[in-house]
């Protein structure tokens, strides 16, 4: 999808350059007490302050108030095709002395109709302009960047991924149960997964296990996405993140085998929340900015994993939910922060800085700090300035390397590895804390209870804890038997062992 | 053996016969078939949940099991047809002449099986042409599975124009004896027909047999589908450069196993003790053996590298084979036809045509078993082996089995239909057989051919 064409100079164009977006809203204005060219060339502008060609002084210093106010009432809003609720809103925001613009961001970005039936239902092209490019500006991400990743040649540098801190997990399960939720997952497909280990290379016994905690790791060099037949499985290029597109993929789950991770999670069953409700209900969220259906669960006969959250990355869930994904806002609430999710390419992003600040604790050069050595993030403090080094001081470059391979813990203080990286799939989860060796074998719940009751909570406690799970206990008890589940519904045989 | 000469109407006679047994055959082929067709039926109205398969990983399962395993068999017996019959043109193999059109419809026939598994092992089929074709020129670098599709689409093509020009030939020269019903049909098959294209055409299908029998060990068998495993680096069962000559051989002794059972049964039901003479099921059985012989070569290299000194995965997965009573049966089941065709060329009593078919049975069913547990193995023995106390073991449902009796339902469909349409024995079999007809081949019966 390449927008390029619709931030051309109004001043210019020739009935050839016209776009059907143009041609549309020309046609709508046309007849109406609106100036057509003025609302063309205001509709364009409008673009052009998101993309961060023009400046809202300079916007303004085009137009003058009167313009803007002329515009500023519901029928242009009507003109480019927005609804009664939005409309409303609208009214909210002038109610409140906002602005055109503020009336723009308020069809797009808060209201109940999601962006993406707005962007259908307004005349084409002019309802991305208007709206898709002022959400990008509005998400506190370069316009510029935001808008080059949307051409296919782009791509910015944007690469989202995780640092998580294994030995700040204390096996709670808040991410399972918060992706479980935030997703509406089949039972048992648990896209974030948690897992105990004993690992005898590695001192780790059924008394004393190992910890993984494991979404998709969002490879740089996906192997799913190479071998899939469709290009269902795509990397997005804005920011790196790899989805699938659930209106492409033929369910063939190649992309399952060639993942070395095993964590796909095909839609062999109906879903628990029936699609058309999980549709109506979640509009906004099981589309990106792109207009693709890649996010929540997918329909039956597709294949899912874990998404890191695309449509909270595009502002669709709302601005707070922006930089953010499920699993972490669930491990912060119960009080863990081991997960940290953001742009690893941005030296002051999340993880970054936890692992800057992590590792100058770890070298005990941090002093007065709690006990536990990290401050916990909560809703509040979320993309606070975490203790560590600065800018400018010697240990703040560390990080990159830190980041590009496996480094030992007695040059970092803390040992930090990234799964299978002789896959050469260049993950984008950097795990703190041990490696599972070759000879690692996943201890189950049974086990953990009886060697080392309290190091982990189990599923069954899990589900006492959830509030959904309690009073809709067949549709939200979350589950690890995945294959008993599946099972159910196997057409003789299937037998487990 | 007969010594009686061929003639016309002996490859006529399937077309011109009809037999209870037919119809028998054809109820219950078609019943199979459609008991299949209903079940997949099923699976599109419940979804895949009703097959045995699941994630493997936290899923506890496979995600790829029988019907890949049954995909790759049918591929194997499909394009080790062809390879018989474009040896026989290639390399003069003659004396398997009356046998090469039967392979080849064994080609076409493999391949619609192998195709139908595709469709029916996805989610979601009918996006198969939309999601597939639309996005090919991107795809086709770097996904196996397009590889797959082309080739075998490729193959399905070269394979129906090589039989297309053959049967010009015949049903031009038959064609007073051939039942008018199927009129159109002839005559769109010998469209423009003259026989000044006989020699054109025996050129072409030269070449055609030369670019089959270079895409067969290149591509197919020995490349696309072997490759659809043998480059995943994280599973140490299927990774690997071995897989390709490994898949060639069993693609051959299972397709040999296709082609013996079926020459059988014409033979059988229409008295072609002449034509596809004990001598072709000697030969045959002895290509059996040889080819059981590279198989369990070729298996034995990785057993062998799989545990004297190998990686912790790669160990592990071969442990894991070597104790799964699937593999071993299959393995032994293999050992034992080779043995016994060994045997019987130093003692030739030793040989029956009875016994030829319990071997090919036995053979197609060994390698059937292997081909879906090396599915099986490879995903329940990644190298990130970390999911082990997931429990979940993979069992096929009823729907997969019944997959696989559909799929031979469907081929056997074929057989009976097309050999009421149009002669199973190439005309230049008869004619070679009496020897020679206005062709430059060496005039020679058929009992006087040397055993091989
Ligand atoms: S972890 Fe697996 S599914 Fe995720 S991007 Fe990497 S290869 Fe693909
Ligand atoms: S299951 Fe879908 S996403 Fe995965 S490889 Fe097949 S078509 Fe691509």
């Amino acid at each position: 999808m390449s927008v390029d064409d619709s931030v051309g100079d109004h001043t210019d164009d020739s009935p050839a350059h016209l776009d059907d977006w143009e041609i549309e809203l020309r046609s709508a204005l046309e007849g109406t007490e609106y100036d057509a060219d003025l609302g063309v060339g205001l509709a364009k502008d409008a673009q052009r302050l998101a993309t961060g060609e023009l400046t809202e002084a300079q916007f303004r210093e085009r137009y003058d108030d009167d313009v803007i106010t002329n515009l500023e009432n519901e029928d242009f809003f009507e003109l480019l095709g927005a609804e009664d609720a939005d409309l409303e809103i609208v009214d909210d925001l002038r109610a409140a002395g906002g602005t055109f613009l503020d009336g723009l961001n308020g069809v797009s970005g808060n209201s109940d109709t999601s962006r993406r039936e707005v962007m259908k239902k307004m005349s084409a092209g002019a309802a991305f302009l208007g709206l898709g490019a002022l959400t990008a500006a509005d998400d506190g991400r370069d316009p510029q960047a935001a808008m080059a990743a949307q051409d296919d040649e782009g791509g910015n540098d944007t690469q989202f991924g995780m640092v998580i801190d294994l030995e700040r997990c204390d096996g709670c399960l808040g991410c399972v149960e918060g992706c479980y939720e935030e997703n509406n997952l089949r039972a048992g497909a648990n896209w974030m997964y948690v897992l105990n280990y004993k690992d005898e290379e590695n001192q780790r016994t059924a008394e004393d296990p190992g910890r993984l905690v494991r979404p998709c790791q969002h490879c740089s060099e996906a192997p799913c996405e190479q071998v899939c037949p469709t290009t269902a499985r795509h990397t997005r290029p804005e920011d790196g993140l790899v989805l699938t597109d659930y209106d492409i993929c033929i369910g063939c789950r190649y992309c399952q085998v060639g993942c070395p991770y095993g964590v796909n999670y095909f839609a062999w069953d109906p879903p628990r929340v029936d699609e058309e409700q999980h549709l109506e209900e979640n509009n906004n969220h099981v589309y990106d900015n792109r207009d693709q259906r890649v996010d929540m669960r997918p329909p039956r006969g597709v294949m899912g994993k874990c998404t890191m959250c695309p449509s909270r990355q595009d502002g669709n869930m709302g601005e707070e939910a922006v930089g953010t994904v499920a699993c972490m806002d669930a491990c912060d609430q119960m009080g863990m922060s081991a997960i940290h999710f953001g742009d690893l390419n941005d030296p002051e992003s999340r993880p970054n800085q936890y692992i800057r600040h992590r590792t100058a604790h770890s070298r005990g050069e941090l002093e007065d700090l709690d006990e536990e050595g990290v401050e916990v993030y909560d809703d509040d403090d979320d993309g606070g300035v975490l203790p560590g080094p600065a800018p400018g001081d010697d240990d703040y470059d560390d990080v990159p390397e830190w980041l590009s391979s496996n480094i030992p813990s007695s040059e970092t203080g803390v040992s930090t590895f990234r799964l299978l990286e002789e896959m050469d799939t260049k993950p984008n989860v950097i795990y703190l804390g041990d490696e599972p060796g070759p000879n690692a074998e996943q201890l189950s719940q049974e086990e953990v209870e009886e060697e080392a009751p309290g190091y982990t909570i189990s599923y069954e406690q899990l589900n006492e804890r959830s509030a959904l799970a309690m009073t809709e206990p067949d549709d939200h008890e979350i589950v690890d038997d995945r294959k008993d589940v599946l099972d159910e519904s196997t057409i003789g045989g299937g037998i487990g062992q | 053996m007969s010594t009686k000469t061929p003639n016309e109407d002996d490859i006529l006679r399937p077309i011109r016969h009809t037999s209870k047994k037919y119809y028998v055959m054809l109820a219950v082929s078609a019943v199979v078939f459609t008991a299949f067709l209903g079940l997949w039926m099923i699976q599109l109205a419940e979804g895949m949940a009703v097959t045995g398969l699941s994630d493997w990983g936290s899923g506890g399962g496979v995600t790829w099991g029988l019907y890949i395993g049954a995909f790759i068999w049918w591929v194997g017996i499909a394009h080790g047809g062809i390879i018989l019959s474009a040896a026989v043109r290639l390399l003069g193999m003659e004396r398997y002449m009356p046998v090469a059109r039967l392979a080849e419809m064994l080609t076409l026939a493999g391949l619609s099986a192998a195709g139908f598994y595709i469709i029916v092992h996805m989610g979601r089929p009918d996006r198969m042409v939309t999601s597939v074709l639309g996005h090919y020129h991107i795809t086709v670098h770097n996904s196996p599975l397009v590889w797959d599709v082309t080739v075998i689409t490729a193959y399905f093509v070269m394979t129906a124009t090589y039989l297309a020009l053959t049967l010009r030939y015949d049903v031009t020269r038959l064609r007073d004896q051939l039942p008018n019903h199927f009129e159109p049909l002839y005559k769109l098959l010998t469209i423009g027909y003259s026989k000044k294209e006989d020699e054109v055409i025996e050129r072409m299908v030269w070449w055609l047999a030369l670019a089959i029998i270079i895409m067969a060990p290149l591509l197919l068998h020995g490349g696309v589908i072997p490759w659809l495993f043998a480059l995943l680096p994280s599973y140490p069962g299927w990774f690997g450069a071995i897989q390709g000559p490994q898949f060639l051989t069993i693609a051959l002794t299972s397709a040999i196993s296709g082609v013996i059972i079926l020459s059988y049964a014409f033979r059988k039901a229409y008295d072609w003790g002449h034509i596809i003479t004990d001598d072709i099921f000697r030969g045959l059985t002895l290509w059996l053996g040889f080819f059981a012989m590279l198989f369990l070569w070729l298996q034995l290299q990785q057993i062998v590298s799989g545990t004297f000194h190998s990686t912790t995965d790669h160990a592990y997965a071969t442990e894991a084979k070597l104790s799964h009573p699937i593999y071993i049966g299959s393995i032994a089941i293999v050992a034992a036809v080779l043995i016994y065709i060994f045997a019987q060329t130093v003692r030739k009593s030793l040989f029956s045509k009875r016994r030829s078919i319990v071997a090919a049975v036995a053979v197609l069913a060994a390698t059937l078993a292997e081909k879906v547990f090396f599915v099986v193995e490879g995903l329940m023995y990644p190298t990130f082996s970390l999911y082990e106390a997931t429990p979940g073991a993979y069992w096929p449902s009823v729907i997969e089995f019944v997959s696989v009796l559909g799929t031979i339902g469907m081929v056997v469909l074929f057989f009976l239909l097309v050999a009421k349409v149009v002669p199973v024995v190439e005309l230049h079999a008869v004619e070679h057989l009496r020897g020679g007809h206005g062709h430059d081949h060496e005039p020679e019966k058929a009992t006087e051919e040397v055993e091989a």
